[in-house]
């Protein structure tokens, strides 16, 4: 059964008692809630994800709203993992983003079995293309008009390494867009389905893409790893992708993983295994269909490499 | 994997991209990048064929000054004695 599956009752019933239950990659994970926009953007979001009813869940998160006077006057929201509240409380009315953002902290701090860096990560033809970059440089907005233009959605945020067979893990949930990628995105496809709007939070107005249907009915199958990209928007630039330093690569991504300095040994084996299998690029670009054009070219030359 | 001076053997990982490295010292968890010219003088090639390599241009003052930079740096880690 999916979750689109449930009538919006059904879902709210279940979300207060429970908890609804579904994998997303190799995580199974828990939701229980009281917040109407937590269930909302759950059977928008989550709609194609199959229900699952494990006893036991990789994590257990909550999001309620408090009791006393946060209750009714400028209402908040808590997120809990395993009872514990790990952040102060939001605004309710980014109660959804807090479900995402929660999640997130939850895998990058929890999931040390696998190498986590700060990427979006997208796959063709079985080559997946890593795209780390610091906020602002245009990496959601490039992830997610990849994986509307024929892409497979791995991530948007985290890229998950297993170190034992060098292999990408996809964790197929939804994009997160901030700003004007928002309506630059409703604007690129008339297939995105963007939840509603959250504005005024630490990182700006934001909402969530909907991943698409195929990559979440793939989401167990893995991906090789074919080009580490550093994406960078610029006003006017000419899509053009200049080769960088594999060494120089690898550092950055040290730098910029959850948990390098957690797994010693194993990620800088599984790191540098990593960039060896792939080609890495500095990319700018203006237009984002220019951008695609030049990803597919990339993915059509690894077109049967096996 | 390239061979480091028999000392660190058991200390270092090493792993080569091109004329650069990287290497993790497994008594400190730290990760070093070797640039080329780190990378060279750690496979002891003679001073003036890096030179040639990858500073053709720089003068003399300035090139000793950067390969007792260099040094240091690799001293430090523990790389050469």
């Amino acid at each position: 059964m999916r979750l689109k599956d449930l009538s919006d009752k059904a879902l709210r019933k279940q979300l207060r008692g429970e908890g609804l239950g579904f994998s997303s990659g190799p995580f199974s994970i828990r939701v229980r809630s009281d917040v109407d926009s937590v269930a909302e953007g759950l059977k928008q979001l989550y709609g194609n994800f199959e229900l699952n009813k494990t006893d036991f869940n990789d994590f257990n998160v909550g999001l309620f709203r408090p009791y006393g006077i946060r209750h009714w006057v400028a209402p908040q929201v808590d997120f809990y993992i395993d009872g514990y509240r790990p952040f102060r409380p939001l605004p309710l009315d980014q109660a959804y983003p807090m479900l995402e953002w929660g999640l997130n902290w939850c895998i990058s701090n929890f999931a040390n079995h696998l190498f986590i860096i700060h990427a979006a990560v997208v796959e063709k033809n079985g080559f997946a293309a890593i795209l780390p970059a610091p906020p602002g440089s245009g990496k959601s907005t490039l992830c997610a008009g990849l994986v509307l233009s024929g892409w497979r959605l791995l991530s948007d945020e985290l890229t998950l390494i297993d170190p034992k067979t060098g292999l990408i893990c996809p964790l197929s949930r939804p994009v997160s867009l901030k700003n004007q990628s928002i309506p630059l995105i409703r604007e690129f496809s008339s297939e995105a389905f963007i939840n509603r709007v959250s504005h005024d939070t630490a990182k700006g107005t934001v909402a969530h893409l909907r991943p698409p249907q195929d990559s979440v009915l793939r989401q167990q199958e893995l991906a090789r790893p074919g080009w580490v990209i550093f994406p960078k928007w610029q006003k006017d630039a000419e899509a053009k992708l200049i080769p960088r330093s594999q060494a120089q690569t690898f550092i950055y991504l040290a730098q910029n993983a959850f948990n390098y300095s957690q797994l010693g040994e194993r990620a800088f084996a599984a790191g540098t295994e990593l960039i060896r299998q792939c080609d890495c690029y500095d990319f700018t670009y203006h237009a984002l269909s220019d951008a695609i054009r030049m990803f597919d070219t990339l993915a059509e030359g690894k077109k049967g490499i096996t | 994997m390239a061979k480091l001076p028999s000392s660190a053997n058991q200390r270092f990982l090493i792993q080569v991209f091109n004329d650069e490295a990287l290497l993790f010292d497994r008594y400190s968890g730290d990760t070093h990048f070797l640039n080329a010219i780190a990378y060279a003088r750690l496979k002891s090639l003679p001073d003036i064929e890096i030179k040639q390599e990858h500073a053709a241009e720089m003068d003399d003052v300035e090139w000793s000054r950067l390969l007792e930079s260099v040094d240091k740096q690799l001293r430090d880690w523990g790389l050469i004695g």
